[in-house]
């Protein structure tokens, strides 16, 4: 037996077994319980699920062409207009969302901030502004500014804002602090500093999540429409109202190839960014 | 003594400012921002906004905005508050099931578990084909199937979560440690060992990490949910919308807002214990 | 010059015209023909991209070969379907330059993973592994000498002491065969001396055949029977390491000896030191 064993466990010469494990079993518990909970309180049981799974396959089946019931092609002119629009807002949401993330992080990132409190209230700000559902507040805007795309548009700015501004805030404290120093050194303001020693750095980075901005911004974009905020979406909320399922397959089928179209897009541009 | 130089700080040398980008570098930036311009402008156009409306409408904003924060509406906190639980009720089952039944999807979808390349393929495809539907249009689907009620936010959420959780889980494990897998196969173990004692330990933690992240997101998504009736606080939120409350639609707010914040600090910090 | 007085029965492995070409076009190997008897400690040398990686890979199969005949126990694992081939890999254990551990998991689970092919498949599914196994796997940690570290996480573990859990994960294979590919190259030279000698302790006490490859010569030359030279995918020189000569020497590595080509004596009180001086004749 080697000199340093460690005395006997419930094994000679082994180490004792490691302690029970307490935590694991109690989060285990909690975690079930919870689950257990959930399901008592959303209604869930399997008897229900069989007996609608037939309609659930149903309902997909309904938006799949067919002999009877083809997809109606001379809709998709109007599709693809509405399907303009949706990009179009989520254009313009990315652009003028990550314009302002940028505006407001230069002003709000820890280095380049006029002071603690300045980055505080900035740093808070910004997570409240993201924990809102962005469906929330275009459902809020809508009701403000009425039904149409412009309240799709504000709702995509903030969300693009927010998730633009994040990304951008912890990157801006990665940065390397040379040119900053250099500038300030100088004789250089803080906008100086910002404009000319961090923005050239984070600019690769900035491109790339206004992109992953825009991506998001199509994805609920299409959705925005059911709460009247313009875009795809409307078309999509009537033809489910008035159960015309073939032109709702279609139109699905219009936003899936959309955003697969989006996607690689995306990709390709991202890799020759890096 | 004035000197003509300012003194560097700490007495350190001062580091060299970045050089001066070339004229053609110049133009690049000038074409990106020309660029965004006219993709701003294309953007915008064709919207009809009347800036009128929009001035008398800011009016009103105004006015609602104070009644939501400043004349909240404090009597509707027991309902909302119910809303919310079932609105974490759906998140956190939705969650929870997708996340064990993303793990086949997952597996299915990683090219590098299987020799056919047209597995992983078509797992890919399968995944990339829930992704492509927002969770409220499930919620639609599953209403129009189930009738309305958290049951088919519950699945709405859970199957959108699996296609986006798979996506990730494959991605986690095509990018596992390649040594383990080469040992364990050196010393004569199958295929789906080597998955349940070289993949599983390594990927486990990170697929609880991707787990608590989508809580997250799902929280958000089940308070919007019962806008078009798959339950939870959004429910709640339309009818008061459409009656214009907007001193009761302010404790909806509120209180959405605040629990997505715990559930936010709460995911965090087991996230970083998992690490 | 090989050991051709060993009769072919007693052979554990032999390599018969092995050829090894990759996709990309590079040949590993060309035309190989050896044999190997149990219980002999056999180093291979050569410079990297000489082929030692691809032969010893060769054994188990981890590589295929494109030409030729590779027999273990008498039968040919190039044309083995996988069930039969894991029997085979069951018997061989092998140990890596970065120890290919299962990081997260403990010591005791990554020894234990030398049981997964001898045993049925709801138990390794399930992780329940039956005590004799479980003995069997604290005895290959005590064997190495590390048993207290049963429980811990593998990755908390220094170096040497990972490698010594990869030799206890190949010892609970009870195998007949144990390939190392670079055991030591990720180690300081003391530790890499110690595993040297467990490996070659092991090789002895167990009779297992035992294919190492090594980087340093003077190791190869220390602490093994026979030493393989390979260069670029051909076999230069296969003998007893104390025979080898500068000839030797250039034939494999085509140029004279350096000193980084030697690893260095370990000078311990009761130990001998390396042989490096009988070429530096």
């Amino acid at each position: 037996m080697p000199a340093n064993a460690v005395p006997a466990g419930n094994h000679e010469g082994y180490p004792p077994r490691p302690p029970f494990p307490w935590q694991g079993w109690l989060a285990a518990v909690v975690v079930f319980g919870v689950l257990w909970w959930s399901a008592v309180g959303t209604g869930v049981n399997l008897q229900t699920l069989a007996e609608g799974w037939t309609e659930i396959v149903s309902f997909f089946h309904r938006l799949l062409p067919s002999a009877e019931h083809p997809w109606p092609l001379d809709y998709l002119p109007q599709i693809l207009v509405r399907l303009l629009e949706t990009i179009k807002m989520a254009t313009a949401g990315a652009i003028i969302g990550s314009a302002l993330a940028l505006w407001f992080c230069l002003g709000g990132a820890r280095n380049l901030a006029a002071g603690k409190i300045v980055y505080n209230i900035s740093r808070a700000l910004l997570n409240l502004i993201r924990t809102v559902p962005d469906l929330i507040l275009a459902t809020l805007f809508a009701t403000i500014l009425g039904i149409g795309p412009l309240p799709g548009v504000v709702a995509l700015i903030v969300l693009a804002f927010g998730l633009v501004a994040k990304l951008l805030a912890d990157t801006l404290e990665t940065i390397d602090p040379g040119p900053l120093e250099a500038i300030t050194a100088a004789g250089g303001s803080n906008l100086e500093r910002a404009i000319f020693a961090a923005l050239p750095q984070v600019l690769p980075d900035f491109l790339a999540y206004t992109l992953y901005a825009f991506e998001v911004n199509v994805r609920s974009a299409s959705v925005l429409g059911l709460v009247g905020a313009g875009g795809i979406g409307m078309i999509l909320q009537r033809d489910l109202a008035f159960m015309d399922y073939s032109r709702v397959g279609l139109i699905i089928a219009t936003i899936f190839v959309t955003v697969l179209l989006i996607d690689g897009l995306s990709t390709f541009v991202r890799r020759r960014l890096v | 003594m004035i000197s003509a130089y300012p003194t560097p700080p700490n007495d350190r040398p001062v580091p060299t400012p970045p050089p001066k980008p070339a004229a053609s570098d110049r133009i690049i930036p000038v074409i990106y921002v020309t660029l965004t311009i006219v993709a701003l402008v294309w953007s915008l156009s064709g919207m009809d906004i009347s800036w009128g409306r929009i001035a008398t409408r800011s009016q009103q904003a105004t006015v609602y905005f104070r009644q939501m924060f400043l004349e909240t509406d404090w009597s509707y906190l027991p309902k909302t508050l119910k809303g919310l639980q079932e609105s974490f009720q759906i998140a956190a089952l939705g969650t929870f099931l997708a996340a064990i039944l993303a793990i086949p999807f997952g597996a299915l979808a990683a090219r590098n578990l299987s020799r056919l390349p047209v597995l992983p393929a078509f797992g890919k495809f399968f995944l990339n084909f829930i992704r492509a539907f927002p969770e409220l249009i499930l919620a639609i689907a599953f209403i129009k199937a189930i009738g309305p009620g958290a049951f088919a936010g519950v699945l709405a959420i859970g199957l959108h979560s699996i296609g986006m959780m798979g996506k990730l889980y494959a991605e986690r494990i095509e990018s596992v440690d390649k040594n383990a897998i080469e040992a364990l196969s050196a010393a004569g173990a199958s295929p789906l060992e080597i998955f349940r004692h070289a993949i599983l330990p390594e990927v486990l933690p990170d697929f609880l990490s991707f787990a608590l992240f989508r809580l997250d997101i799902n929280i958000r998504a089940a308070t919007v949910l019962g806008i078009v009736g798959a339950g939870g606080v959004g429910t709640l939120l339309e009818l008061q919308r459409r009656g214009n409350n907007w001193r009761t639609i302010g404790t909806i707010f509120i209180c959405i807002v605040i629990t997505v914040i715990i559930v936010d600090f709460i995911s965090a910090k087991l996230r970083a214990k998992l690490t | 010059m090989s050991n051709a007085t060993t009769a072919v029965n007693s052979s554990l492995v032999t390599f018969e015209n092995v050829s090894k070409t990759f996709p990309n076009g590079h040949r590993a190997l060309k035309n190989v023909s050896l044999t190997f008897a149990p219980g002999e400690f056999i180093a291979v040398v050569g410079l990297s991209g000489a082929g030692k990686s691809t032969l010893i890979r060769c054994v188990n199969r981890l590589v295929m070969p494109t030409e030729g005949r590779i027999l273990v126990h008498g039968k040919d694992i190039t044309g083995m379907g996988e069930g039969e081939l894991r029997t085979v890999r069951a018997r061989i254990g092998m140990i890596f330059q970065n120890y290919n551990l299962v990081r997260r998991s403990s010591v005791l689970r990554n020894v234990l993973a030398g049981r997964l092919a001898h045993l049925p498949t709801w138990r390794t599914l399930t992780g329940m592994f039956p005590a004799a196994d479980m003995e069997l796997a604290f005895r290959s940690l005590e064997r190495v000498g590390i048993p207290e570290k049963a429980y811990q996480r593998a990755d908390t573990l220094s170096g040497g002491q990972q490698q010594r859990v990869a030799i206890a994960r190949a010892l609970t294979q009870q195998p007949h065969i144990l390939l190392a590919d670079e055991p030591v190259a990720s180690l300081d030279p003391p530790t890499a001396h110690q595993v040297m000698r467990d490996l070659k302790n092991l090789s002895r006490e167990e009779n297992l055949l035992t294919l190492v490859n090594l980087h340093f010569i003077d190791m190869a030359q220390e602490y093994a029977d026979r030493v393989i030279g390979l260069r670029a995918g051909e076999v230069v020189f296969d003998g007893p390491g104390a025979g080898m000569t500068e000839a030797d020497f250039e034939a494999i590595y085509n140029r004279r000896i350096r000193p980084d080509d030697l690893r260095g004596a370990l000078d311990i009180v009761g130990e001998s030191t390396g042989e490096a001086s009988a070429l530096a004749r």
